[in-house]
Order: C-alpha cells, then structure tokens, then sequence
C-alpha cells in the first residue's frame, strides 16, 4: 500500500505511531501487574467488543479532524439511529432492513450538519454544538425518553452475539470497515481533498478542490460512520437507550489526537486513530477493574486528549 | 540636513540558526531625510529594519540615536523612543474603528477609564494632519487597502514618531494610491520626521528619497545621494552584475485563437470585457488594483459567475463552474501570493503538483500515486527545481524553487491556456529570470499565455499585446514594447477615457462619503438604532413574552416572574463571563462542570470540614478561579483554541466534581446561616440573588466598555498577531480571560448553592450551551473582536424566558434540548443573513 501521508512526514507519523505502541504496552503492562482479571480472555474479548462502536466513529472522525474541523454530535447521531432502529424493529420491520434506515438516519443527520456548516460559513464544531442537542432532544422526544427493549428475536442479533473463537463477530465486521476505510483515506482524491483544505483552504480552492461540496461529504460520510456503528451496536445490545451515546466525541476526537493527527487538520492516519482507540479503550477498562467511579473513566479521557496534545506539540517542537 | 549622523548604526549583527541575515552593517541617518534601503530579496533590509524597531534584538553591534545609545528590547520601547515602524504586511484590527487601531496597545486612559473622547479627537488631528477624508470612528473593514495603508501610518504618527520605518508600504497600493502616499511622505518630511523607505520599485524610490543605501547579501555596500545616481548606475551595485534590459524575448509563432471571450459582465465589477488570446501568444494585462483585473482572471478560471457574454476555448463555448472544470477546458492559473493561495508548504513537491493533477490521474475517485509522482518528476527536471527529491517538503525549498513548484503545478494540468497572476511576486532576480525564460519557452511551445503583473516592465518586456484596464472596462490595447508613460497615462491619467475625473487623488473618496452624509441623519441613526442587535433581540423577547403571558395562566404571575429572575441571575452571570471569552475569540464549554465542581467543593468544606458558609464560598470562588486558570495555563502552554482544551477539561472537572460528592448530593449545609439568605430574602419582589447578579453585571459592563483590559482582549480576538505587534501581551490576555470566566462561574455557583441550599450532581450541565447560546443570540460575533455586554443580558432573557414557557407548556425536556440547538442555528443564521445583506448593499 503506498501512503501519501507517511511519504510527506515519514519520520513524524512514524515517531508518533511509535509512541502510541509504547503507550499502549506501557498501560497494559500496568494495568496486568495492578489487576488480575486484566489479562485474561475473558476480559480481552469483552475489550474488542466495546472498541467495536469506536473504531467506526473514530475513523469517520479521522476525516473530519484532518479537515481542521470537529464534529461533536457523533454520540447524538449514533443514538437517534439506534433509537430509530429500534422503534422500526418493534412496529415490526425487519431488522436488516431496518438498519438500512439506521445507516440513513446518521447520513441525513451528518448532511445536515454539512448543509448547515457550508452555508453558515461557521466552523463544524460550533455547528454540532448546536445539532447535538437537536438531535439528543428529538431522540427523548420521541422515545419519550423510555428505553426500546424486547426486540424480536432474528438472525440480526443472533449475529450480533455470536463469535468467532473468543472475538465477536461484529469485531471482525469493524475491523473489515476499518480496513478499507484506512485505504480509502490515503489513497482517495476526496481524502487528499480534506487534508488539502485543512492545510491551506485557499490553495484547496485554486488547485481545483470544491470545497463547498467537499464540506458536506465531510459531514456526511462522518454520519454514515455514526448509522453504521449504531447498527453494530444494536445487533450486539439487542436494545437502546434515550441517552446513550454522550461523550463518544470526547472519546473519537481523543483516538484521532492520540493517533497523530494535527488538531488544525492536514494530516491524520485511520490506523494511528486505531491505535488511539486502543490506548483509551484499554486505560477505561483498567480503571473500571480497579474499581474507580465511571466519572474517572470519562476524566481519564479528558486527560488522555490534552496528554496526547501535549506529547505531540512537545514532540514537534523538538523536532523543529 | 544639519544632523548628519542623527541616527547611527555601527557593526550591527544578527544571524538566524546558520544565516548571517545583517552582516557588520554601520552607516547613518540624517535628521529629516528619506532614506531609502535597496537590496535584493534576502539582503537582510528587513532584518536591519526589524533590529531597529524592537522586533529582533541583534547579536552584537549598536545603535545610537541623537546621540544616545539605543537599544529597544520589544516594539513598545522603540515607540516610547519614537521610532516605528509601518510592516510589510497590513497589521490591522479590521473590526475596530480606525480611531481603536491607531490607540491600539496604547490606549489613552483617564483616571483608569479609556478616554474614548480624547482618542477620537486625537485620531482625528492626526488624520486631518495627512489631508486624508477617513473618519476615525469607521470600522477598518469598510476601508480600501489604499486608506488602511494611512491609517497604519497615522498609527505611528500617534506615538509621535521621529524616525518613521515602512517596509515596502506600496507593495499592495494601486498607482493613484502610491501617489498620496508620497504627498503624506513628503508632508512628513516637512514636519522633520526621518523616514526610512524599503522598496523594490526603484523608479519611485528615487522619486522621493533623498539619500540611498544599498545591501546586499547582509552587508552595506555603499550610500549614495539621489542626485549623484541613477536607476541603472543602482541596479549594478544591488546585483553586483550588469543588467540592462528584463528580459529578450524571442519571437514566437503566433497560431489559432484559443480563448475567445466576448461582452463578459461580472456582477457590476466588470462590464463588456472582449479580447481574444491565440496560441503562442503572450497578452499582459495591465491597471490599477480594482480595475477588475482579479475579477475577470478568477471568471476566467471558474471562481467567478459570470453574468452575461460568452467565453469560447477553441471555438467551443465553456461554461466554466469550478476551478476544476476551467482546468478540464484547457484553462489553468497560477495564483500570485504561492504560500496563501498557491502551495501547501509542509506537502512534498509531489503531492503539490498532484493536487491539481488529480482530475487527470485519479480514476473513479481513487488515486493513482505513480503516475503523479512521474508526472511531477518530469516536472521538476523540466522547470529546474533544485532539491534531492520530489519527495521534499516545499517548505525547505527556497522561494525561487517554491516558485517554480508552483508552476509546474499548473502547467502539469497539460492546459492550452495559462494565467499567469504575478508569477515573480516575492521573487529574488535570478529566479525572475528563470521565470521569465519559462515563460519564454512554453509560449515557444503554442501555448496561450494570459500575464498578469504588478511590475509594468514585466509587462512590457514579455508581453506581444498589453490590454489595458481600467474601471472595470477594457480601454485600449498596445503593443507589447510600449514605454511604460503611455501605458500609465491610460491606466491612471487621463487618455482615452472622459475626463471628468479629475486628477486629484482624494476626489474619490470624497464624492463616496458625500453620498452617505445625503442620507438625512435622523433616518441613519434610526435605521443605525434598529438595526441594532441589542433592540431587535429585546423585540423578539417582548413578542416572546406577551405570547406566553397570553397562552399560558401561570406566566404573568409574580411567583413566577422571580423564578426566571433566579434562574437567570445564576446563568447571566456565566454568560457575562463568555461574553469576555468570545471577544477573545475563545469558547469555553467547561462552564457548566467548572460550576457544579465549585459548588460540590465549596458545600464539602462546609459540611465537612465544618467552614463558615462565607469563607467556603469564599473558597468555592477560588477553588472555580484555579480551574479557569489551569484552562488558561493549558491553552497557552499548548498553544490550542479553548476550546479544544476545555472539551478536555470539562470531563476532567466533572470527575473532580464527582470525586468531592461521591456521587450523591451534598445537603445538610448549616442553612439558619446569613449566606443563604441571599436566596431567600427578596426585596420588593425582587431576589437578592437578582440583585448581585444585576451588580455584577453593571460591574462587567463597565469593565467591558471603560477599561483597557478589555480593549486588549478584542484586540487580540480581532487579529492576535497584529495585537502581539501592537505590544499587547496575547498569552496574558488568553489566560486572564479564562481567569476571569472562572472567577465569574465561581461567584455564579456560590449563588446557586445558596438557593438551591445543597449541592447536587447534576447542575450546571448544560449551562455552557445556554450561556454560548445567549451570547451569539445577544450579538456578539464567533471569533472574536466584539461584543456586547447588553446584548448577552437580553439573550440569556431571552433564552430563560422562553425555557420556562416550554416547562409551562408541559414539554418535556426533550423539547427543550431540541430548542436550544435551534435557538443557537438560527441565531448564527441571521447574523449570516445580516451580513450578507450588508455586503450586498
């Protein structure tokens, strides 16, 4: 595979992915002289299992941060798609099909964000700031802020819990996505588009980049990420909840970070995002077997995105 | 001249990493002249210029000035010494009146208060002292490039300069506007102030200096006076080689029509532009800046609609949409400024060329990496490019090679018609050179090329035809050697053209103003009054509330009117505290966390640890100004936006918010105490808490209008660097506006605590978007500059108001999310609105 990005900065974007791979053993190395019940199969599979729904939004995220943007309405489209699932699958719709609506639900919702942000000429992240509560708000509304459980019983969710060897099914199905995504991000005119315009939005504009349109693809393919990942989510859950989904922003914007992309866009690797995702997921699962309050969890991840920050500014400093 | 060595400098050195940009450089000033500084791209005159003003500080060397010894460490101690300097590059704050800009980091203040008064007045002499018609209360972004170039220069003024630097001042000014600025540096001159003149148009420069000094590569060569040289006698000395003429071009054959534009209108910029471009063929096009020139190149090249006419490539109409679609038509542009819109400099060479390359090689929207990286190789070794491999980033090339990078990016795109737009800007001679050959060569090879140039001379040296420009019409066309007089009497004197406008500079500004001053008064300041965003938000809460008091029983009721008094007093206070943030030009989204951590701390000293409510508010207060100081510290040491790392932080004090509380409510606080009576007691129906909170913010708008702090802060939420210029400590301004939005959340949550008499787990999610809502929907913009004190007052009215009548209405809390995002979008769309409008007026 030829990669564009690691051929422009190929010492940096290695440097970091290293440093990401040292961070992770470090946390497990940890984490299993701390705690028993890390280092077994039991929990290493329930680990890759949660990744699932990450790993997707995250790489969408990808796109979004090497644009220079952020999206934080990712949690809030995931749930409105898993709610609308839900609420199909039980006036009786087949689930396959209803995840088709799912996957559309995050596509329009990423759309709007895209057609508002274009229009508006404001930056994505004051834009989300305000679709995130439309979307959290139409959700209860509708749901009336009950949860959807007692789904009837299909090949959809058999699938959802089944696995292959210790590691869910539904992981392989991410790791598929995953794949392609981090080919189609270096190796796609529209991915060099989004790096161009988070480089230098101008020069994007004369060497022929429609960036309007590129805009609202942005958006929208981040939404895409969001339905598709609600639709893992649910086949594995089997239900969904009014509120679920908050703070999965924090979460993928962290992974984004932490795999090396630069905050003000232009660069960005699906794969060093994998590796955030790792990093936060595995420092969350420890802290839960130590027994620390979920609060914490969140707050290591508050803590992880300006970490992250920090060893890379630090870094490029050195460097420079 | 009595003062010969008024200004000295001796041995002076300053290196960068392994660069000796000054080299030993020792020559002097006199008092009152214009000394003019020549030199090549890179022969260190703007390095000398920025020793002198503060910027750098040199190596080793010194400076005496009338005969003290002079050593500036920043630029606020050059100006305190009178000397100032005018950059290269505008260094405004377009949001502020002119009068703002040019008391920027020096405002006058009277007993601690900013003395608006005396700083208009004073703003005033000093531009009626340059015959220049701008009023010093107009924003800068309704000014022209010329009229900003004055207004930076009347900023140096202020300080009362004696030895005044500009730095390429004309670079961006149009012909008609180099002329007054000559007539200011003339005027200056009589008034005994020194200039000191860095330009590359040698014509001018001996126009107006009287003495000249020339560098190169570091070092002082030689100062002459104007009478004993001349242009060619100086171009020799810069070069250390002989040059006569620009260039020599051979004569190419001239073939078919390529590009045939007929009766071209672009929105009332350009109007019936017609002219024909054949293959082989080189057409410079020539005017004053706004001619519409920029317009018709960008029309030409898909950025521009274009209204009516036609534009034919090889006979065939094009209808050009995107900048992709003019390349896929054989039409491609070399942007003039290469690093703003030209390259991506921390890209490779390849990727570079690529990406305009991309309609070409790129398959069903999937790249193609080999054959870009032949094509660009190719390229490279065609145009010369000196690096080891394409591979290289752009930034380490030096800027002929950025140049030539540059356009080997277009003409890779393989186009039968090539624009060029200033294709030497920024260039040093010898790339020039290689620039001028290229040209040369691919018009040798039948390719149509359109030239574009801010140097005449360029123009006529290359060019076969010149089309001459001017008001937005074509209006005549000459042939390629042309003497340069003839064209500048087309382009700005009077030939060919009616001869109403007369010839002195100034006129046009006038009759512009003079079509406002008609509109009666008493309608302006009417239309000025309801346009106002402060009124119209208090019509949409009048309408708002009568609404409500209709619909619904309960809400015209005393009982409730002080429950939205209350609600709001906790919420004004943490939206007065973002109105600071937001003229930063920072967002801060911890607020709601930072308030519920503050409140949670405080109960816990007091039930706990048994403190007297006071000194635990006291306490909470400090405990919420750390936390806004630890946002503070972490923005500026990681130099990021806020509100990337508020994001962070707001997880991080919801976690101490929870470790404190344990995640349960803090009650049994001693409650018979006086503190909580703040949220009790209400006086005339009226809430203590209303009351602080209206203290609080009569406290916040006067620091908001009256004090230079604040001035500072827009000023560095208007244009940072220029603030940094201007002597405004950013890094401080970005911390101490976080400080103050703590200490703000911290005074908010003592008086939450106080009503609600416990400290839950729950409040204050949330509030970052109410308070963010309310200021956007008050008026004040998104990234920084302005703001207003009122405006967020009436929009967290608005906003509290309105959420209560929902809770009337029996909507549940679903509903109320939905609106505030709503509230948020639409405020955002109308301030577009309203901006468009106006642009469009």
């Amino acid at each position: 595979m030829i990669d564009a990005v690691s051929e422009k900065s190929s010492f940096q974007i290695k440097w970091s992915n290293y440093s990401i791979l040292i961070g992770i053993m470090l946390v497990v190395l940890i984490f299993s002289a701390v705690t028993d019940t890390f280092l077994t199969v039991r929990n290493i599979s329930r680990l890759l299992r949660q990744m699932v729904v990450f790993m997707i939004i995250a790489s969408g995220m990808t796109f979004v941060v090497s644009t220079g943007e952020m999206d934080i309405s990712v949690g809030a489209i995931y749930n409105l798609s898993m709610n609308i699932m839900g609420f199909l699958i039980l006036s009786g719709l087949n689930p396959w099909f209803a995840s088709i609506a799912g996957v559309c639900t995050g596509l329009l919702c990423g759309f709007l964000n895209g057609v508002l942000t274009m229009t508006l000429g404001i930056r994505a992240i004051i834009i989300t700031l305000g679709t995130v509560n439309i979307f959290k708000g139409i959700t209860l509304v509708f749901t009336n802020a009950h949860g959807i459980g007692n789904l009837m019983q299909s090949n959809f969710f058999e699938f959802g819990k089944s696995s292959i060897g210790p590691v869910a099914s539904i992981f392989y199905v991410a790791l598929l996505i995953v794949t392609i995504t981090a080919w189609y991000f270096n190796n796609s005119k529209i991915c060099r588009d989004f790096r161009a315009m988070g480089s230098n939005i101008k020069a994007a504009v004369y060497s022929g980049v429609p960036v309007k349109k590129r805009i609202v693809q942005n958006l929208t393919i981040m939404g895409f990420f969001c339905g598709l990942s609600s639709v893992l989510a649910l086949s594995y859950i089997g239900s969904a909840a009014p509120e679920a989904g908050s703070g999965y922003e924090m979460l993928a914007i962290t992974a984004v970070v932490a795999g090396g992309a630069n905050v003000n866009g232009g660069d960005g690797s699906v794969w060093g995002t994998m590796g955030g995702i790792v990093l936060i997921t595995v420092i969350r699962n420890g802290l839960m077997l130590m027994g620390l309050s979920p609060a914490w969890q969140e707050a290591a991840t508050g803590f992880l995105l300006i970490g992250a920050i920090a060893v890379q500014k630090l870094s490029k400093r050195s460097a420079g | 001249m009595e003062n010969e060595n008024f200004f000295e400098i001796r041995n002076l050195n300053k290196s960068f990493n392994r660069i000796h940009a000054v080299n030993d450089v020792s020559f002097s000033i006199a008092k009152g002249e214009v000394h003019a500084l020549l030199g090549e791209n890179g022969a260190g005159k703007s390095t000398l210029m920025n020793l002198l003003a503060g910027v750098y500080k040199p190596d080793s060397g010194e400076m005496l000035f009338d005969g003290k010894p002079y050593n500036p460490e920043n630029t606020s101690q050059a100006r305190e010494n009178r000397v100032s300097i005018v950059f290269q590059e505008l260094s405004l704050f377009t949001l502020q009146t002119a009068s703002d800009n040019i008391f920027a980091g020096k405002e006058l203040t009277r007993t601690g208060r900013l003395d608006r008064r005396g700083m208009a007045e004073r703003s005033g002499e000093i531009l009626k002292e340059m015959e220049l018609d701008i009023d010093s209360e107009t924003p800068i972004k309704n000014l022209s490039i010329g009229q900003r170039q004055w207004v930076e220069i009347a900023r140096a003024l202020a300080d009362d300069a004696r030895v005044l630097i500009l730095d390429e001042p004309n670079s961006a000014l149009n012909i008609y506007e180099t002329k007054i600025l000559f007539k200011i540096i003339a005027r200056l001159k009589e008034k005994g102030i020194t200039i000191i003149y860095i330009s590359h148009r040698l014509d001018e420069v001996f126009e107006i200096a009287d003495r000249i000094t020339i560098m190169r590569d570091g070092q002082y060569i030689v100062t002459l006076k104007k009478e004993e040289s001349s242009v060619d006698t100086v171009i020799p000395i810069m070069l250390n080689r002989k040059t006569t003429k620009l260039f020599e071009r051979t004569q190419s054959e001239v073939g078919e029509n390529v590009l045939d534009v007929q009766d071209v209108c672009v929105s009332d910029e350009i109007a019936d532009i017609s002219f024909k471009v054949a293959s082989g063929e080189v057409v410079g096009l020539c005017g004053l800046a706004g001619c519409g020139i920029e317009t018709i190149l960008q029309a030409l090249f898909g950025l521009r609609g274009i209204n009516s006419g036609s534009v034919k490539m090889m006979d065939r109409e094009i209808f050009l949409r995107s900048a992709e679609n003019a390349m896929r038509s054989g039409i491609s542009m070399v942007p003039s400024d290469r690093r703003e819109a030209g390259l991506i400099l921390d890209w490779s060479i390849t990727d570079n060329i690529a990406m305009s390359l991309s309609f070409i090689t790129a398959r069903y929207g999937i790249l193609n990496h080999k054959r870009d990286r032949d094509i660009s190789s190719s390229y490279a070794k065609q145009l010369n490019i000196v690096t080891e491999s394409v591979r290289t980033k752009v930034l380490q090339l030096s800027g002929g090679n950025q140049q030539k990078v540059l356009l080997a990016k277009w003409l890779a795109t393989n186009p039968k018609l090539l624009i060029l737009d200033d294709p030497t800007r920024g260039v040093d001679v010898g790339a020039k050179k290689e620039v001028y050959e290229l040209i040369d060569s691919i018009s040798k090879q039948g390719l149509a090329v359109i030239l574009m140039s801010s140097e005449i001379d360029e123009l006529t040296s290359l060019s076969d035809r010149i089309i001459l420009f001017r008001d937005g019409r074509i209006i005549h066309e000459i042939e390629g050697g042309a003497d340069k007089e003839t064209i500048l009497k087309y382009i700005a004197g009077d030939a060919g053209i009616n001869k109403e406008k007369a010839s002195d500079p100034t006129d046009g500004a006038k009759s512009e103003r003079g079509s406002n001053e008609a509109e009666s008064q008493v309608y302006a300041r009417l239309r000025k009054f309801f346009m106002m965003r402060e009124v119209g938000v208090f019509m949409a809460f009048l309408v708002v509330a009568c609404l409500f008091s209709i619909f619904i029983d309960g809400f015209m009721t005393q009982n409730n009117a002080s429950i939205i008094l209350k609600q709001m007093s906790v919420l004004g206070i943490i939206t007065f505290g973002m109105t600071f943030v937001f003229a930063t030009g920072e967002v801060d989204v911890s607020v709601g966390w930072l308030l519920n951590a503050a409140m949670s701390f405080a109960a816990m000293l007091m039930v706990k640890y048994s403190f007297s409510p006071w000194a635990g508010a006291a306490a909470g207060v400090c405990f919420a100004m750390l936390l806004g100081a630890c946002n503070g510290v972490l923005a500026i040491s990681l130099n990021l936006p806020t509100i990337v790392v508020t994001l962070g932080t707001m997880t991080i004090f919801r976690g101490f918010a929870l470790s404190i509380n344990h995640g349960r409510t803090i009650s049994g606080l001693p409650t018979e105490n006086s503190f909580f009576d703040l949220g009790r007691t209400a006086v005339g129906g009226i809430s203590l808490l209303t009351v602080v909170a209206l203290a609080v913010f009569a406290l916040c708008l006067w620091v908001f209008y009256k004090t230079k702090f604040s001035r500072h802060l827009l000023l560095n939420g208007d244009n940072s660097s220029a603030a940094e210029k201007c002597g405004v400590n950013i890094k401080k301004c970005r911390f101490s506006v976080m400080l103050v939005s703590g200490f703000l959340v911290g005074i908010a949550s003592m008086l939450s605590l106080s009503n609600l008499t416990a400290a839950d787990t729950t409040t204050g999610g949330g509030y970052e978007l109410a308070a963010i809502g309310a200021v956007i929907v008050g008026g004040t913009k998104m990234g920084g500059g302005s703001g207003t004190i009122w405006g967020s007052l009436i929009g967290i009215v608005l906003i509290t108001t309105i959420q209560n009548g929902l809770v009337f209405l029996g909507l549940q809390i679903g509903w109320r999310s939905v609106f505030i995002g709503m509230i948020i979008i639409i405020a955002i769309s109308i301030d577009f609105l309203v901006q468009k409008h106006r642009t469009s007026i």
